[in-house]
């Protein structure tokens, strides 16, 4: 069975939910990356909106979009990739219950705590009885969902999957996770990116997504995999966090002569970022071209057909590919 | 689809027992692990009853061989005990395979660290190393020398079945050959107090499926089974001949009264198996104990198996508590030692059964009959419904 | 006694994110669980739990006891005024 991707979307600190790649981008004076916050009240009631935090208005807003563009009612499945799932409503909770003592902290933070609250929501508001998945693995979170998803589908189990990846940042969470690592050079975001797979034919085919825990990405092995050499790659959307990691400075020599595009930057640093760039991948196969301000080297594609996205934090890395049809 | 996946090494460790043979020592012998609270801080430390691994942190990194235990959460100490377990059986049975990995599954992670650390006037910042759901699985990963593929499930108490279920395609597709699928979940204060704010705890023993049953007793543990492909496996313990998650799509945190999402994931796990409901000899149920789950399991049993027609069943959780994440990593352990030793448990603290669904689990040790197909229930928050079935 | 009232009511907005009712907009009949009133639903009663005992010193263990008490804000003033501390 092959694969495709029948709708997607996007929140980001950029103007992407319900729209394409934007023609331009900006860079943020913040701390961290707020993402733009849709309308909320368009696809959520104002009753179950009351309760939802951030990571959940985005999740739900974001499926309901993908569910509306591909005309599905159900899917067959709800997959959904977090690394830090929801997180505000933990620390709300873990605060209220350490500041006063373990005395009477309110059950909703609680309730709203659990990673699996986002799909659950989404099987809630469309009475949906179907599998339903939540992967919480850092920053392949979205990656290791997305693979479910895939062999979900060859499995046959599935013809059409909602899956996609979400994660918030808040002020609190920001003075918790401002001296990790991974964001040493790239300011902390938020965002979702959700889709529907579809085994339906459309233009944006999904041709694989890899896991890989190594020092370093064998590019050349990896899309050795995919029938594919690196000359064979038109487009590589490479996360390019400013720091110095090994991945993306291979990338960046390897794939130096195509159109490199790069998000990072402009999206922030997250566990599920990565669902970010997939859309991307998307977009800029179904619109076949790129807005100038994405493109890292200036290469212009000539002629799109591969698209490789990359995601590396330290040891971890993904790729995932799309083919125009 | 499931065809062809075998069970070839499986670890545990939870109130009942650091290893497989104690816990299985402690099933037949009606012991539970169910007692006052001894390690975790709390303010709630006379009003509750837990099932606690009764190890220290550093007793747990000693049996590991670890220099330290500051290095690592509960969570994560817990889960290396019980894949350690599980791995070494597996490379036992079957010599090392090239590709293994780890799948993983916890609700609160390294919780246990940032609950002592958090808001506290510390430069320690370790926990934010710890606190996410994949760093436990990740160590796990690397010290079994599993890190081809790993990944955490987390969709509240049915996460070790969905792990289970990964785990398997994993091997399908050939992305790995041997992967140790479970989960694990530490006490604490997080969770007892959330538990509690929901007013679902018992602060006597718990009655699972009991008329008189008050609510569930917080727990932890790790559970893991090591999973390969028939064809390449020499031996094995049992196979694994279906599994299935469905979702109840009703509440946040409560079960439907008619069991849709329970009564969805027992049909299609049977389905997959290819088995009549007649041929599974044994249920493990989720039976955590709360009135709401309770009912709406019974409800969905009757509806797959038939009013009176209910096979043998308990809920071993009346020996263990309830260890979230843990719960279907160890209770699939405790199904493939029903088949491996053709044993069944009893459900303890059961007096009358609850009205209307004309349910009584066992009460006493099964020995001699033939165990041959087990199905093992785990459900969650979300309305996430989980079903495996394990066969001889 | 009507001040309770319309303090409870403020205490329902800001707990349970009421975002769009004003205090005036609850009548001290209005079901609360019905989606005639207020349309709240059973995690919003565990909340009404908490903020009995918070707010009143009200200790109410079983939840299902709730139910006669939490029909409106009416019912809610007359147990509070009955048994607070």
């Amino acid at each position: 069975m092959d694969i495709y991707i029948k709708s997607s979307d996007s929140i980001s600190a950029q103007l992407s939910f319900e729209s394409g790649l934007p023609s331009t981008h900006e860079t943020t004076e913040e701390a961290f990356y707020n993402c733009i916050k849709p309308e909320y009240k368009k696809y959520i009631s104002p009753k179950l909106l009351r309760r939802m935090s951030p990571i959940i208005r985005n999740g739900v807003a974001c499926s309901l979009s993908v569910l509306n563009k591909a005309n599905l009612e159900q899917p067959d499945a709800i997959i959904v990739g977090t690394a830090l799932g929801c997180l505000r409503d933990t620390t709300s909770f873990l605060t209220q219950l350490i500041e006063e003592n373990e005395e009477l902290p309110n059950p909703t933070y609680f309730i709203q705590s659990t990673h699996n609250t986002i799909a659950g929501q989404i099987a809630l508001l469309l009475t949906c009885h179907s599998y339903n998945f939540t992967f919480s693995q850092m920053h392949n979170s979205f990656e290791t969902a997305l693979l479910d998803a895939q062999m979900l589908m060859l499995d046959e189990k599935a013809n059409n999957v909602l899956v996609g990846g979400v994660d918030e940042m808040s002020e609190n969470t920001f003075n918790l996770i401002k001296d990790l690592d991974c964001y040493k050079n790239t300011k902390p975001g938020e965002g979702a990116g959700f889709f529907i797979l579809s085994s339906e034919e459309s233009p944006v085919k999904l041709e694989g997504v890899k896991i890989i825990n190594e020092p370093a990405i064998d590019f050349e092995k990896e899309l050795q995999q995919f029938g594919l050499t690196p000359e064979d790659v038109d487009v590589v959307i490479g996360g390019d966090n400013f720091a110095d990691d090994k991945a993306y400075t291979d990338a960046n020599n390897l794939f130096g002569n195509i159109s490199y595009v790069w998000y990072k930057p402009f999206m922030g640093e997250f566990g599920t970022v990565s669902a970010i760039a997939l859309w991307m991948a998307t977009k800029v196969i179904e619109e076949k071209e790129i807005p100038d301000c994405w493109i890292k080297n200036g290469v212009k594609p000539d002629g799109i057909a591969n698209v490789l996205v990359i995601n590396s934090v330290g040891n971890e890395h993904s790729l995932m590919l799309l083919k125009a049809k | 689809m499931s065809k062809g996946i075998v069970v070839t090494g499986f670890g545990v460790i939870c109130s009942i027992g650091t290893n497989a043979d104690e816990c299985l020592d402690s099933l037949l012998n009606k012991r539970s692990g169910i007692d006052r609270i001894k390690y975790l801080k709390t303010v709630h430390k006379d009003s509750f009853k837990l099932g606690e691994v009764k190890m220290s942190n550093q007793e747990l990194a000693d049996q590991l061989g670890l220099p330290s235990s500051d290095l690592h959460s509960r969570t994560t100490l817990l889960a290396m005990v019980a894949a350690k377990e599980a791995i070494t059986m597996a490379k036992h049975l079957n010599g090392v395979k090239d590709k293994t990995g780890v799948v993983s599954s916890t609700t609160v992670g390294g919780m246990d660290v940032t609950e002592n650390k958090y808001l506290k006037e510390t430069t320690d910042y370790s926990y934010l190393y710890t606190h996410s759901c994949g760093d436990s699985t990740k160590k796990v990963a690397e010290y079994i020398d599993a890190t081809t593929y790993y990944t955490t499930l987390n969709t509240a108490c049915s996460s070790g079945t969905n792990a289970l279920i990964h785990g398997a395609r994993l091997l399908k597709h050939g992305i790995l050959d041997r992967v140790v699928v479970g989960g694990v979940d530490a006490l604490t204060m997080f969770t007892l107090n959330g538990f509690n704010s929901l007013k679902i705890l018992d602060t006597d023993y718990c009655k699972p499926f009991d008329a008189a049953r008050k609510g569930l007793n917080l727990a932890e543990g790790a559970g893991y089974v090591v999973l390969e492909r028939e064809s390449e496996a020499t031996k094995s313990f049992c196979k694994v001949s279906g599994f299935a998650n469905a979702n109840d799509a009703h509440h946040q945190t409560a079960s439907s009264p008619d069991g849709k999402g329970a009564y969805l994931s027992m049909t299609e796990a049977l389905e997959m198996s290819e088995l009549k409901t007649e041929d599974i000899d044994y249920i493990n149920v989720h039976g955590t104990g709360t009135d709401n789950n309770d009912f709406s399991e019974g409800t969905a049993l009757n509806r797959v198996f038939g009013k009176g027609n209910v096979p043998s069943f308990s809920s071993t959780k009346s020996y263990t508590g309830h260890t979230l994440a843990g719960a279907a990593g160890i209770e699939s352990v405790f199904s493939v030692l029903a088949i491996v030793n053709n044993v069944m448990y009893p459900n303890l603290n059961f007096k009358t059964p609850i009205e209307d669904l004309d349910l009584v689990p066992l009460t006493e040790v099964v020995k001699d009959k033939e165990v041959k197909n087990v199905l093992s229930n785990s459900f969650g928050f979300g309305g996430n419904n989980s079903t495996v079935i394990f066969s001889e | 006694m009507s001040e309770l009232k319309e303090e409870l009511k403020a205490k329902l907005i800001e707990q349970l994110n009421l975002e769009d009712f004003e205090v005036s907009d609850i009548d001290d009949n209005d079901p609360l669980f019905d989606d005639e009133g207020l349309a709240l639903d059973s995690i919003d009663a565990l909340e009404i739990i908490v903020l009995l005992e918070k707010e009143y010193g009200i200790k109410l263990d079983d939840p299902k006891k709730g139910k006669d008490i939490m029909q409106s804000v009416q019912t809610l003033a007359d147990f509070i005024e009955k048994n607070r501390k």
